[in-house]
């Protein structure tokens, strides 16, 4: 993975990495969500908040690929992705994590971090007549759980991990197969300092090499020293967008949040 | 061109129709509430026809037996529910879980019954041997015409029970979202009991107006099981309406090949809709939400 | 001696049939109770090509496993798209109208009577028989099965089933294309137990479909849960004990007709007992808890 320092005006110019445009969906009733668009940069930190049933969750889910948006487009690096399955989206460069932090509990975290990388060059005979430790993927699956601080732990299952543990191992999953876009649901809530930490820093590294993160978080004020830009939703709708300090001013935001 | 084959088609496929369709019902309750594939319902089938039988060994009256072995069934489902599957669902038990030790419950009963009664065909209701009751050209027995009757109101009653009772009402809460309900204060474990004593109760019913018209033998909850499956998938889960009209299509589907083809087609029939019905409408025709995974 | 060796043979024949299902359950997390319909279906495929175009034992055991898989294919297409539970309930379907086609397509499967007659395979020209022939024939094929399965369990392949059998949704999230590796699975096992069903025909000789129902559907999961889900060796020995254990009723008196019985209704019961108690059963690492 190369570390590349990409200039603030060159972002701007560029396509978005991720797109969304005017995704509408209602589950039989009134809408969950409203017409949404907005888009993340490469190298941009988005933080997407707004009160609980707000409709985040819900657009994570649409632009993975677990629920069909009723109308509106996805775009990932400029192609469509409007319709297709989940595993084909995330093969083009999706990666996400859960609200209820998702690890294979009954796998070892080691196993974990092989399953994840092995999705991006799949071949259903090469993978039956391969061994479990293939060299060359295990040297990666030891650097990535050395980079989050769980060597230790390779071997015990993941189910047996602390929360902050399978948060960071969660995390790691996500960057194995090389995913430039990153969809991180509430990726601070429930864990301690220490491991809070380690994961700002890691985004913060992320953000850096170019990918595009857009993250869910409760907390408006956590949100803030993260994220590059902001987008409120409230009820479906988008309210708000723009820089932290704009966005903890604007009047919207706060009758929302308050009521 | 006589009318008289295609009455009979039709006298056929509706009486084989209701049938299902109260097949389906008692499945479906038993399903929705519990969230597994409950194979121990084939073993309730049997115990009501075969508990009849046994009874009406003892007493002259065949309603008196017929009403023991309803009970027999009704018994059966409650206490499978409340020595079992409640307490392995307390222990947080999954549905595989769940659906194993129901296969094997269901393996034991069955050769229970074969033990006791034996593999081969029972009479459970002797009558005089008549040609049927003449209806435009086709023919119905009386039996059939009392089990196609009684299956209706049966149906119909169990719709009117979900609908507009509170127990019917309670019952659909709970199959729709059991921790919601037991936040507002429903007697969770009681209405579970209310939900298996009903499906008892259609499902002893439906066996024994089967066994009455073609005999009974150890397979027959098998069949029933399988009947009941088909439907509810058909009409969609949670709908009697649709368990009706499954019930029929796929009477009028068999029936039409029977008669077109011939009766080994009849499951490549029921294979074929089945079929259909799983790629392009899983949810049936009146499923309230499509059964896809979810995030 | 003899009647030792054919106890070997059945354990043989279980053990594939076994193996198979034990991929699907306890690999991947795949219930289906329509196991028994592809080895009957291997069985009558089977002894129909010996039958009509006897070019062979290996041409035979080819024309089972492919209709197997064929079948599986034909079922996986609609099954594998919805909830899990539908997709038992689809095996369910598929395990009843297999049995019924087996039991009244009379023209072709002799119906309920079954079929007889069946010839004994002969392999490089060598006529295999007697039990001790049909053992070195069955036996191999079996340890064949089991270190096949095993070496796709230990590779890279088998941590990918595992993820879908413990998370679908995440694994769907990491790219992983659940649906056609779930679809892989079942057909590979269905062809496996085709195979089984083609190896059991020409050794009995005769088959009918009362053979392959529900119930045996129901004994081949039993023998996966007991010896251990998720464990090939667990197959093998439950295999071992759920064949031979039954043969010891014989010093009991108990009739022939009561026997079947009987050992249904104990497997039966060691299904509820081991689901209850330790649903890992002897060697398994999968406890189907979710």
């Amino acid at each position: 993975m190369s570390m590349t320092f990409v200039g603030r005006d060159k972002i701007l110019e560029e396509q978005p990495l991720l797109e969304i445009g005017r995704i509408s969906k209602s589950f039989g009733g009134p809408k969950v969500l409203d017409a949404v668009t907005f888009c993340v940069r490469r190298g941009e930190i988005v933080g997407l908040v707004g009160p609980n049933g707000a409709g985040k969750t819900t657009v994570f889910n649409i632009v993975c690929g677990h629920l069909r948006a009723d109308s509106g487009d996805i775009k990932l690096g400029g192609r469509s992705v409007l319709g297709l399955p989940p595993h084909s989206i995330a093969r083009r460069g999706l990666g996400r994590t859960f609200q209820n932090v998702r690890v294979f509990g009954r796998l070892t975290a080691f196993d974990n971090l092989l399953v994840a990388s092995e999705t991006s060059r799949w071949n259903t005979w090469r993978a039956m007549t391969r061994g479990n430790r293939n060299a060359g993927l295990g040297e990666r699956v030891e650097l990535a759980l050395e980079s989050i601080g769980i060597q230790d732990h390779a071997q015990e299952l993941a189910e047996s991990l602390s929360y902050g543990q399978k948060k960071l191992l969660a995390l790691a999953m996500c960057l194995m197969a090389d995913r430039q876009v990153l969809l991180l649901d509430e990726p601070l809530a429930g864990v301690q300092p220490d491991i809070a930490s380690i994961i700002l820093a890691r985004l913060g590294d992320l953000a850096r090499a170019g990918k595009a993160i857009l993250f869910i978080e409760h907390d408006l004020e956590a949100v803030s020293s993260l994220a590059d830009r902001i987008v409120v939703l409230d009820g479906g709708r988008k309210i708000a967008e723009g820089s932290p300090a704009a966005i903890q001013k604007d009047p919207l935001v706060l009758e929302a949040y308050l009521t | 061109m006589t009318m008289a084959p295609f009455v009979q088609l039709l006298i056929n496929t509706v009486h084989s129709g209701v049938i299902f369709a109260l097949v389906g019902v008692s499945f479906d309750l038993v399903y929705r509430t519990t969230k597994f594939f409950h194979f121990a319902h084939a073993a309730v089938f049997l115990c009501a026809a075969y508990g009849t039988l046994a009874f009406s060994s003892i007493w002259p009256q065949f309603w008196i037996a017929a009403v023991a072995g309803i009970g027999i069934g009704t018994i059966a489902n409650v206490s499978m529910e409340l020595s079992v599957f409640a307490r392995m669902r307390r222990n947080r038990a999954s549905a595989l879980t769940l659906l194993l030790v129901s296969l094997g419950l269901y393996v034991v009963v069955q050769n229970i019954v074969s033990l006791l009664f034996g593999d081969g065909t029972r009479v459970l209701w002797t009558s005089a041997v008549a040609r049927g009751i003449d209806l435009h050209g086709g023919y119905i027995t009386p039996v059939q015409l009392f089990a196609a009757t009684a299956s209706v109101v049966l149906v119909c009653g169990t719709h009117w029970t979900l609908s507009r009772s509170k127990i019917g009402k309670a019952l659909r809460a709970v199959s729709a979202d059991s921790e919601l309900a037991e936040a507002c204060g429903l007697p969770i474990r009681r209405v579970n009991v209310a939900a298996f004593a009903i499906s008892g109760a259609l499902a002893g019913s439906v066996a024994i107006l089967v066994s009455m018209d073609v005999g009974l033998n150890p397979n027959l909850g098998l069949q029933l099981l399988f009947i009941g499956v088909v439907v509810m998938i058909m009409g969609g889960v949670g709908s009697v309406w649709g368990a009706l009209i499954a019930g029929l299509f796929l009477a009028a589907a068999q029936n039409a090949a029977v008669w077109w083809l011939s009766s080994a087609w009849q499951d490549a029939i029921t294979f074929g809709l089945l079929w259909t019905f799983l790629l392009f409408r899983p949810q049936g025709i009146f499923g309230r939400k499509a059964p896809a995974r979810s995030a | 001696m003899n009647y030792f060796l054919h106890v070997l043979v059945l354990i043989s024949i279980y053990t594939i049939l076994a193996s198979s299902l034990n991929l699907l359950v306890g690999c991947t997390g795949m219930l289906s109770v329509a196991h028994a319909a592809f080895y009957g279906l291997g069985a009558y495929a089977g002894a129909l090509a010996a039958l009509h175009w006897g070019f062979g034992f290996p041409f035979d055991l080819a024309v089972a496993c492919g209709l197997g898989a064929v079948v599986a294919l034909i079922v996986a297409l609609p099954s594998l798209r919805v909830h899990g539970d539908y997709f038992v309930l689809g095996t369910f379907a598929l395990q009843m109208i297999v049995f019924n086609l087996l039991n009244n397509w009379t023209a072709v499967t002799g119906g309920a009577v079954g079929m007889g007659r069946i010839r004994n395979p002969s392999v490089f020209g060598i006529f295999i028989a007697s039990p001790l022939r049909y053992v070195c024939l069955s036996g191999p094929f079996a340890a064949l099965v089991v270190w096949a399965l095993m070496k796709i369990s230990q590779s890279s392949y088998g941590n990918v089933i595992r993820a879908i059998r413990d998370d679908e949704v995440l694994a769907e999230t990491l790219g992983t294309d659940v649906h056609r590796e779930k679809t892989i699975v079942f057909v590979l096992a269905a062809a496996i137990a085709a195979g089984a069903g083609s190896l059991y025909a020409d050794y009995i000789r005769f088959i009918a479909p009362s053979n392959f129902t529900v119930q045996e559907s129901i004994f081949l999961l039993a023998i996966v849960i007991i010896g251990g889900a998720g464990n090939f060796l667990g197959s093998v020995i439950g295999a071992a004990v759920l064949v031979a254990l039954p043969e010891l009723l014989r010093f009991f008196d108990v009739s022939s007709a009561a026997a079947a019985n009987v050992r249904q209704i104990l497997y039966g019961v060691l299904l509820v007992v081991v689901m209850i108690a330790r649903p890992r059963g002897l060697l398994g690492e999968y406890d189907f808890r979710r």
